[in-house]
């Protein structure tokens, strides 16, 4: 697998990032794997050249850290991999325990190392924007994890621009580290990053990496078993013209002999504003189908026609609290399948 | 009318905000009005409280500027007026006559003083982003000429926010002076800066200036001479929800026995993060319409009703070549 450079950075990581908010406990969410399961996956993302794993201390509460980091440690030496870790959503009922606060963060790192059994990550990210905590208390926090050696570089992921903006000011108005990476969701069904983040990382050389990019298995012809049960998304995909374009994803892959998940992921893996797409799995096969994707170079003309159709949505973060399908006609849209 | 802060300055401003692309030669654009039909309408804004005008050397390459400021002039004293003007858009063929290079921001607001007759600008504006100059240099200039009496106060319009964001770091970073407006458009059928842009305007406290409340006349129910005339937006609004949310309006407006103007108006008036609605007027009557509407409150049940069914839309700006309806031709029927 090919590497890249990460943004502006020296760092170099596999051109496909692995995400692993579907490894830890089942007692987690329903569609989560269980150790055992979650082995041979990432030993399989391992035998096909990804170092690039994607972490949360809030994916499975902890037990994805320990269980993803204590797998592939045992595979490769520590330093050959590139692990990224969150910190921001509420560990426990403590209302410390959450946030970008400096004494969450500070909490947060060493507990993360302490399950991941590292002593260091290579990016840490904060999961999302805290409105209640300074931007000034926050970002020296993460300088000083950063000068302390647990964290090597920063990252952040799903916020607006202008919030994201302010953070990288902050920290270099005040000689801080700023982040050198952004996480946000992006696929042909969810492209709104176009409109500010994606220019602003562009022109300041972060690396945007991005979840979702099969948009909960709508792209990949399959509302899956997570998309059943999670109702995080349930309102959100599926309207009129995103079952348009997933249209269109059918048609290509049909031409090209393969299947739509192939194709809805090579259009992300053209995307120059995209360095590291994040895809998860469910199996090891799943895991060979996404890599697989790398491989297919979709012609400009096919690329336009998946291009073209997408029209502005709501944004999904936790600042918009109930995003809704677009409207397109003369009564709303129902989702129906 | 009442009398406001401008965001977090020391600056008070009418309520209201005139602007004054309408004013200058028919010559320009059809829809503009000449210096003997615009001198009644300044007079008749004066009368009604309005103090601040929003001009740009770009309406009618320079016209409106020296007609509207030298009407203002003679009917009160300079000092009694907040005067905004802009720069960016091409004077002229030359490729330095546009932009916000150091060298066109300085001879741009010397040009600008002239034809206005006066030795100072209360705002002066950067009509857009312009992605061929540094960001420093820009500050710098401007700074430069806010240092040399020559304007009060710095304004923005029509960019993205984390271009604005960029803007206003560098100018701190440097020890510039930063930017204390962002005019930005902003009506029921056009609220895509919600996303981004107000919500940084408020944290910042900028006072943010809304053009276009009545989104080309679509909102007033009548689309009249310029947006029959005017290819700019009539593609673009339009489509079921624009039409739908019209008819909210319209219904609004029955009820309340105004007009579907001053619906629209009322409830761009009644948006915290709007500093300063700006309002054209073609005639006295409308912009006596467009005042009236101050004295409309909506009650919350309405703005709910009016606020709720607005759906993403293309952002307009310089940087977004072709903004389409929400609803694409090839999905017609499908939904």
């Amino acid at each position: 697998m090919e590497t890249v450079a990460f943004g502006r950075t020296g760092l170099k990581v596999s051109k496909l990032c692995f995400g692993t908010m579907t490894l830890g406990s089942s007692e987690w969410k329903p569609w989560a794997l269980d150790e055992r399961d979650a082995r041979p996956i990432l030993k399989r993302a391992l035998d096909l050249g990804i170092t690039f794993f994607d972490m949360a201390d809030w994916y499975s509460a902890g037990i994805g850290e320990t269980i993803v980091a204590s797998a592939l440690t045992s595979m490769v030496p520590r330093d050959r991999l590139v692990l990224t870790t969150k910190a921001y959503y509420a560990m426990s009922d403590d209302p410390n325990d959450q946030g970008l606060s400096r004494k969450h963060l500070l909490s947060s790192i060493d507990s993360s190392l302490s399950r991941m059994g590292t002593d260091y990550v290579d990016i840490f990210m904060v999961h999302a924007f805290d409105p209640d905590t300074p931007i000034e208390e926050t970002m020296e926090a993460l300088h000083d994890i950063v000068r302390s050696g647990k964290a090597r570089y920063l990252g952040a992921s799903t916020m607006f621009a202008w919030q994201f903006a302010q953070m990288n000011h902050v920290a270099r108005e005040n000689g801080w580290t700023p982040f050198v990476n952004m996480q946000c969701q992006y696929s042909l069904l969810y492209r709104e990053m176009e409109r500010e983040m994606l220019p602003y990382c562009r022109d300041q050389g972060i690396a945007v990496t991005c979840f979702s990019p099969l948009a909960r298995g709508w792209l990949a012809g399959s509302q899956d078993r997570r998309s059943q049960t999670d109702s995080m998304f349930a309102n959100n995909y599926g309207d009129a013209l995103d079952r348009e374009i997933c249209a269109k994803v059918r048609t290509i892959a049909t031409e090209r002999g393969t299947t739509m998940a192939e194709v809805a992921l090579a259009w992300v893996c053209s995307r120059e504003s995209i360095c590291c797409p994040i895809m998860g799995a469910g199996s090891a096969s799943q895991v060979e189908t996404n890599i697989k994707a790398l491989g297919l170079e979709l012609t400009p003309a096919e690329i336009e026609a998946l291009d073209r159709l997408y029209r502005p949505r709501d944004v999904i973060n936790d600042y918009v609290p109930d995003p809704m399908p677009r409207h397109l006609g003369g009564v709303l849209t129902a989702v129906e399948e | 009318m009442e009398t406001i802060s401008f965001g977090r300055t020391g600056l008070k401003v009418s309520q209201l905000c005139f602007g004054t692309m309408t004013i200058g030669s028919s010559e320009w654009k059809p829809w503009v009005l000449d210096e003997a039909d615009a001198r009644p309408l300044l007079e008749r804004c004066l009368d009604l409280g309005i103090t601040f005008f929003d001009m740009a050397n770009w309406y009618s390459i320079g016209e409106s500027e020296r007609i509207v400021t030298k009407a203002l002039t003679t009917m009160v004293p300079r000092d009694r007026l907040v005067l905004a003007t802009k720069a960016l858009y091409a004077m002229s063929d030359d490729p330095n006559d546009r932009g916000l290079s150091r060298k066109h921001l300085l001879s741009s607001v010397d040009a600008s003083l002239r034809r206005m007759g006066t030795d100072y600008i209360d705002l002066f504006v950067i009509h857009a982003y312009d992605p061929g100059t540094p960001i420093e240099e820009t500050m710098e200039a401007l700074h430069d000429i806010i240092r040399s009496g020559k304007v009060r106060y710095l304004g923005a319009s029509t960019m993205f926010a984390w271009q604005f964001e960029q803007m206003n770091h560098v100018a701190r970073k440097n020890g510039w002076t930063s930017f204390v407006n962002m005019q930005c458009q902003y009506s029921l059928l056009y609220r895509e800066e919600e996303r981004e842009m107000l919500p940084y305007c408020r944290d910042q406290g900028i006072a943010v200036t809304g053009f276009s409340p009545l989104a080309r006349g679509w909102l007033s129910g009548s689309k009249k001479c310029r947006s029959q005339t005017d290819a700019f937006f009539a593609e673009f609004y339009g489509d079921a929800l624009d039409r739908e949310i019209c008819a909210r309006v319209e219904t609004i407006a029955t009820e309340r026995d105004a007009t579907m103007a001053e619906v629209a108006l009322a409830w761009v008036y009644a948006k915290e993060a709007i500093c300063c609605p700006i309002i054209g007027a073609s005639s006295v009557s409308q912009l006596e319409t467009n005042v009236k509407a101050l004295d409309l409150e909506l009650t919350p049940a309405e703005i709910q009703t009016l606020d709720e069914l607005y759906r993403p839309r293309d952002v307009i700006n310089d940087h977004v070549p072709n903004p389409m309806p929400r609803l694409l031709e090839s999905s017609d029927g499908t939904g």
